[in-house]
């Protein structure tokens, strides 16, 4: 940090360009505070719903040449499938064992899918770096001395809608009153009618839908698509619905922000090389002072 | 179809129990050994490694093969997949040492598993009490300075990264018409342990001998994927030479951002991370100019049959340096297995290890494919020529070569 | 309308039903007593399919249970209203009668029950848009037993509903369950207070360590005190 005439633009440009880059956090949060608030399961396995929908993504657009909304699409449904999948393989059979159990299975299904997803990758490109395309990559608007890019804007845009359009889904929807009344419990949902099983399998496809729209903007943003972004996308997302409070939305939006925010103005005022350093000694102080997180109440406050 | 299952069974076992009486000159074949990250991350660079060693071996073992002892033998590689993993490396090496019985070791890409595998080395020559494996390995990459300091056993034929970025921050200051540059600014991808130690060893020891000051100085992560922070604070220095040491991820995302805030050094060079075809599938314009040093150039005429066959098994228009540094190292190989008076026997083993190690590091102007005469250094690394590359028209093209000069200002 | 034969339930290597039967006829009250620990909330998290037996049958409207997932025997109209109630504490009172009718679809019948239950219980309409975690006690047992009422049982299981009420909201709470009879609701009531449940009762079974060690009218057991005070201990 220099404290000279730029000081304070380069303050707020850089709070700007955090809570753009934040935006992307808590779109790969918000499917870990999902799962976590219904079935209070660490689904590890939620970051490759990021690195196959990024994969979806360079597929559709950057090989078959699919327009970019198609191929977002390709990418939300992909993020779904391997929802569906994780479910299928890493909860529904083991689901009465300790919790501990699905949470391996997660950790298992997370390192062998990047491992193929790597060899996918070497296979068709041989290599694990691939562009992805942005065609706005360079565009940007500029307010005096502020500057916005343009895919940050697209970015935050569609966080929005998507965010809105889960809220909808949660206060409006049929399908929401029966995932707050598993976010309630199991056994009143169970004796409200809900079909819990089914109700949670939709909640998967929820949590993959935004992981597979989170791997698109990750790579749209960073122009570049790679086999490991499932494991950025976990560490990141966890490191985010702890911030914001373990399972709670609301939560996973904000310490979405608040962690990009955090990272980089970190890297600006103090550090580059500490910045994750610093990031996460806030977080640690967080946790100190306010142990469920920024968002967190009680266990049933979930959804 | 059980009966030749049985038969196929039966010959695989006689096969085994006879290989050890069989081994070796009788059967008519050398053992050299190979360890490269085949799977995981570190394939990318894995796989062009062990492809140019295969290449060379096919052609060495078309035209006949090894001639030890009056014979010629066939140059038979025991290739192992260290996944870039030390451990793993570390157990690799020892069975290739002790149960496969190769003559020497060829392996790996990365510094930090070659340094811990030759860790294993002994570590001084002709000590008794060094109980250190004695056995010739030798990488054709791991550029972290020092690592084949390690052991007189170990040795490199990447050449000196130090040496490179001296020579190349000489070259650019002679382009700059030999005027000082008015402000310096370095960026280094601090958690990768090659960028740190090029920067820490390297670039840091260039800067100090000229008495050049950075202007900016800033960090970033391998897997960094936002860099507007970094870049203000090059653009508020405005450079007129900026130094990468950093990879080609990295260095991508930087310059992409770099174009949108219009940063454009006079001088940007790197190390040779940024030698990747995907500096330019994923950086277009915005990493055009950048300078680099490598040890082949591509499209250089020596290397044309290598870089064919190359393209025609992996899809690719572009070779990395490495994959010809495998393939030099192959041949490299042969010459000291021809030259260093084996036997090449079972019972002549350590013997004919320790005659190997004392060629390679006696080795005086060998010619390599390219035409360029090689000569071991007393540290284990062979000094050599470079030649640095450029990016420029969404291609790679020579920047200055040593005997044609500037070519791409 | 339900009937148990002979239903026993484990859990792990515990026996907390040792084979119970039982039946509840339509319009009847039934109730279930006993002391703590005696099996009545296992029967009953049994019959909603919450737990699975390991022995013996269940039949609902001519129907066998065995297997059926809870949700399938809440849609049948069997309703389990458990023990502390299970609010959804984190929703308004609206919505927690509104959940009730999940598995309902016909929007102006649902709209009309729910006119049927605030005047029923008009505190529920005084608190209608407060979370369900800042209601008293008595307020809670009527949320709990107008959303079970939202969901037009055929059959309703109250587990405990007297459990920590005002002696007067305790008398209340039992006044509602013979209006819930009398209004055609078949009842199956567990309660630690025998006298009370007896009283409103037609039929009861009293367990003791997971099994029924009587059955009788209701009315000559309550009349019975020696024979109660032996199963019952301080009841």
């Amino acid at each position: 940090m220099q404290f000279d005439e730029f000081f304070f633009i380069d303050l707020i440009q850089t709070g700007i360009d955090g809570a753009m880059l934040g935006s992307v956090y808590a779109l790969m949060a918000i499917g870990f505070a999902l799962i976590w608030g219904l079935l209070g399961i660490l689904n590890l396995a939620h970051g490759q719903t990021v690195a196959f929908g990024m994969f979806a993504g360079l597929v559709s657009a950057g090989h078959l040449k699919l327009p970019i909304p198609i191929s977002f699409a390709c990418a939300v449904v992909t993020g779904v499938l391997v929802a569906l999948l994780v479910e299928r393989i890493c909860y529904r059979p083991i689901r009465r064992a300790h919790e501990l159990v699905p949470m391996i299975a997660t950790l298992g299904f997370w390192i062998t899918t990047e491992e193929i997803l790597q060899k996918i990758y070497f296979h068709m490109y041989f290599k694990d770096f691939m562009p992805f395309p942005n065609p706005f990559t360079m565009t940007r608007f500029t307010f005096g001395e502020f500057v916005i890019r343009f895919d940050y804007v697209v970015t935050m845009s569609v966080a929005v809608v998507l965010v809105a359009a889960l809220y909808f889904v949660i206060y409006r929807s049929r399908l929401g009153m029966a995932l707050r009344m598993v976010a309630a419990g199991h056994d009143i949902a169970h004796l409200m009618g809900v079909n819990v099983l089914k109700t949670l399998r939709s909640a998967f496809m929820i949590a993959g839908a935004f992981g597979g729209a989170a791997g698109y903007l990750l790579g749209y943003v960073a122009n570049m698509a790679n086999p490991y972004a499932g494991s950025m996308a976990t560490v990141k997302g966890l490191f985010t619905m702890i911030l914001g409070g373990a399972g709670s939305i609301p939560g996973a939006i904000v310490g979405g922000i608040v962690l990009g925010f955090t990272e980089l103005e970190s890297a600006y005022l103090f550090s580059f090389a500490y910045r994750d350093a610093i990031a996460m000694g806030l977080l640690f102080l967080l946790l100190v002072f306010r142990p469920q997180g920024l968002f967190g109440t009680r266990v049933e406050d979930k959804i | 179809m059980k009966h030749v299952k049985t038969l196929t069974f039966a010959a695989g076992v006689s096969a085994l129990l006879a290989a050890p009486a069989m081994a070796f000159q009788d059967e008519g074949t050398v053992r050299l050994g190979s360890t490269e990250p085949l799977t995981g991350p570190g394939a990318v660079y894995g796989q062009p490694t062990i492809i140019g060693k295969k290449i060379a071996i096919e052609e060495i073992n078309a035209a006949g093969g090894i001639m030890i002892d009056g014979k010629k033998v066939k140059l038979d590689l025991f290739s192992e997949d260290d996944q870039a993993k030390p451990d793993q490396g570390v157990s690799i090496f020892r069975k290739l040492e002790s149960s496969d019985d190769v003559l020497a070791i060829t392996g790996t890409i990365y510094s930090r598993v070659s340094e811990t595998m030759w860790g294993l080395l002994q570590k001084k020559l002709d000590d008794p009490n060094d109980t250190g494996l004695q056995v010739p390995a030798m990488s054709f990459l791991s550029m972290k300075a020092g690592v084949a300091s390690i052991s007189p056993w170990a040795f490199r034929n990447a050449g000196v990264e130090c040496d490179q970025h001296e020579q190349l921050i000489d070259l650019v200051q002679e382009a700059n018409g030999g005027a000082e540059f008015q402000s310096v600014v370095a960026a280094l991808e601090s958690n990768e342990a090659h960028s740190a130690a090029a920067w820490r060893v390297c670039y840091q020891g260039s800067l100090k001998k000229r008495n050049w000051d950075t202007k900016e100085y800033v960090e970033w992560f391998e897997q960094d994927t936002d860099f507007s922070v970094q870049v203000r604070r090059i653009r508020r220095a405005k450079p007129d030479l900026f130094i990468l040491s950093s990879h080609y991820q990295a260095n991508v995302g930087a310059m992409l951002e770099m174009a949108r805030q219009g940063v454009t050094p006079k001088y940007m060079i790197s190390h040779i991370g940024a030698d990747a075809v995907e500096m330019i599938d994923l950086g277009g314009k915005a990493v055009e100019g950048v300078v680099f040093p490598s040890t082949a150039f591509f499209a250089d005429p020596g290397v044309k049959s290598l870089l064919d066959e190359y393209s025609k098994r992996t899809g690719e228009w572009y070779m990395p340096a490495f994959t010809y540094l495998a393939y030099e190292g192959m041949y490299l190989m042969k010459h000291v297995f021809e030259t260093a008076g084996i036997k090449n026997q079972p019972d002549t083993l350590a013997e004919d290890r320790r005659k190997v190690r004392d060629a390679l590091a006696s080795l005086k102007d060998w010619p390599n494919p390219m035409g360029l005469k090689l000569t071991m250094g007393a540290t284990g690394d062979i000094s050599r020529p470079y030649v640095y590359v450029t990016i420029k028209d969404g291609t790679f093209k020579l920047w200055w070569h040593p005997t044609k000069g500037y070519m791409n200002p | 309308m339900l009937e148990l034969r002979d239903v026993q339930v484990s859990y792990g290597e515990v026996r907390a039903l040792r084979g119970i039967s039982l039946k509840v006829e339509e319009g009847q009250i039934v109730t279930l007593i006993g002391a703590n620990g005696a099996g009545k909330s296992t029967t009953l998290r049994t019959i909603s399919g919450l737990l699975k037996p390991t022995s013996g049958s269940i039949h609902f409207d001519g129907k066998e249970l065995n297997g059926t997932e809870p949700h399938e025997i809440t849609r049948s109209g069997l309703i389990h209203v458990p023990e502390g109630r299970m609010l959804l504490e984190n929703m308004t009172v609206r919505e927690n009668l509104l959940a009730g009718a999940y598995c309902r679809s016909d929007k102006d019948a649902i709209q009309s029950d729910l006119g049927d239950v605030e005047t029923r219980f008009p505190i529920l309409a005084e608190r209608n848009a407060q979370k369900a975690r800042t209601l008293s006690g008595g307020e809670r047992q009527m949320l709990a037993i107008g959303r079970a009422l939202m969901s037009r049982p055929k059959l309703l299981m109250l587990d405990e509903p007297s459990l920590g009420l005002a002696p007067k909201l305790v008398e209340e709470m039992f006044e509602s369950v013979s209006t819930l009879k009398s209004e055609g609701t078949t009842i199956l009531l567990v309660e630690q207070n025998a006298y009370g449940a007896l009283a409103v009762a037609d039929y009861a079974y009293v367990l003791r360590v997971g099994e029924v060690v009587v059955e009788k009218d209701a009315r000559s057991l309550l009349t019975d005190k020696s024979l109660l005070d032996a199963y019952l201990g301080e009841a």
